[in-house]
């Protein structure tokens, strides 16, 4: 029969050698962790430049609706983009040497806060996108020969439905993360 | 190389504060240490690899420490929030602890035995929810108890009753495992 004292006084026996290699390394992560939030944020930003200058570019002349068609679908994706990363940020700003009900209260609101992005958000500015698509097909059908176009449209049926999927994906993720914080805490408080 | 790029890092810091932020990890490098390993059953690739975030955490919020708490309180909520953050977002810590007592069947006759002793009690811990194991963990590190409520964010005395439920269920479970 072991008490309590003796499973404490046997835990605290279990010494480790400290990682003294830790120290030495730890600036040059905590650079390259900087230095990948940098990349990303340049990465989006280029994107987004990309998009808008191939937008003027493609747009030259085009019928209005063409353009309004491209236009919606490019807007679509970089907002998307863009509450992706606010939402990203929005997790790192959570302090982490609040109390643990505090912790998870913040955390609760991060995800429900993401479980309203995907649900709700997402699903309208995909519609927004393939509405978009739908735009740009009367001026597709006119300047494409037939089995380009439809090629174009037949090709974007297995891409809505992986859009689908991918919401459907990240809401059950969001739904697990928020179930699993709230079973981490029972009613004991 | 590495060492270099070290210094030319903490060089931007206060010289007071680099030691101060060594310091904490090497006074607290065991309590933290154990405290990773009580959420990933013992396996100490994965415990160490949380210790390394959390004093990741530490540095990069070094600046936001208010002083309402101690140190060791303050180091103690970070290192909580993100072991569980980090067990929450990474399948890899989701290890059983039949997996790690598994893993110790290959270690010297010796050390075996207090090795799935350690195996045993980790499966106990493993069946209390993430805020009781917590509790336990911190107890088992002696922390004073004022503290552990200052961590948790619950009062004293509540902290005082939950914790004798929680010894008593271990103890019981431990037992029942032949410790």
């Amino acid at each position: 029969m072991k008490t309590f004292e003796e499973l404490q006084n046997a835990w605290n026996s279990n010494d480790q050698e400290i990682n003294e290699n830790f120290l030495n390394q730890l600036p040059g992560t905590i650079k390259k962790i900087n230095a990948k939030k940098r990349i990303t944020m340049l990465v989006l930003g280029i994107t987004a430049i990309i998009l808008l200058l191939y937008m003027i570019w493609i747009g030259k002349g085009a019928p209005l609706l063409f353009i309004a068609g491209l236009g919606i679908m490019i807007i679509s994706l970089l907002v998307r983009i863009v509450l992706e990363q606010l939402s990203i940020q929005k997790l790192s700003k959570i302090p982490k040497d609040h109390s643990f009900y505090a912790h998870q209260e913040r955390l609760k609101s991060y995800y429900t806060s993401r479980l309203i992005l995907h649900q709700w958000i997402t699903p309208v500015i995909l519609i927004a996108y393939w509405i978009g698509f739908v735009m740009l097909l009367p001026a597709l059908d006119e300047n494409l020969s037939t089995f380009w176009f439809n090629y174009v449209w037949i090709s974007s049926i297995p891409i809505a439905i992986v859009m689908v999927l991918f919401i459907a994906y990240h809401i059950k993720k969001e739904r697990n993360a928020l179930e699993q914080l709230q079973q981490e805490v029972q009613n004991e408080k | 190389m590495v060492r270099a790029t070290a210094y030319f890092y903490f060089s931007k810091m206060k010289k007071g504060t680099r030691k101060e932020f060594e310091n904490l990890y090497r006074q607290h490098y065991q309590k933290v240490l154990r405290l990773c390993l009580g959420y990933v059953s013992g396996d100490k690739d994965l415990a160490q690899d949380l210790l390394q975030e959390s004093f990741i955490k530490v540095w990069e919020h070094w600046d936001n420490f208010k002083g309402t708490s101690s140190r060791s309180t303050w180091l103690y909520r970070i290192t909580v929030n993100t072991c569980l953050q980090e067990l929450r977002m990474h399948k890899k810590y989701k290890k059983a602890p039949e997996e790690t007592l598994k893993n110790y069947e290959a270690t010297e006759e010796t050390s075996l035995k207090k090795e799935k002793q350690f195996s045993q009690l980790y499966a106990c811990m493993s069946k209390l929810n993430k805020e009781n194991q917590t509790i336990l963990l911190l107890e088992l590190e002696q922390i004073p108890q004022e503290e552990i409520a200052q961590i948790i964010g619950i009062k004293h005395n509540a902290l005082r009753t939950r914790l004798n439920r929680i010894k008593s269920t271990l103890t019981k479970c431990v037992n029942n495992e032949n410790i």
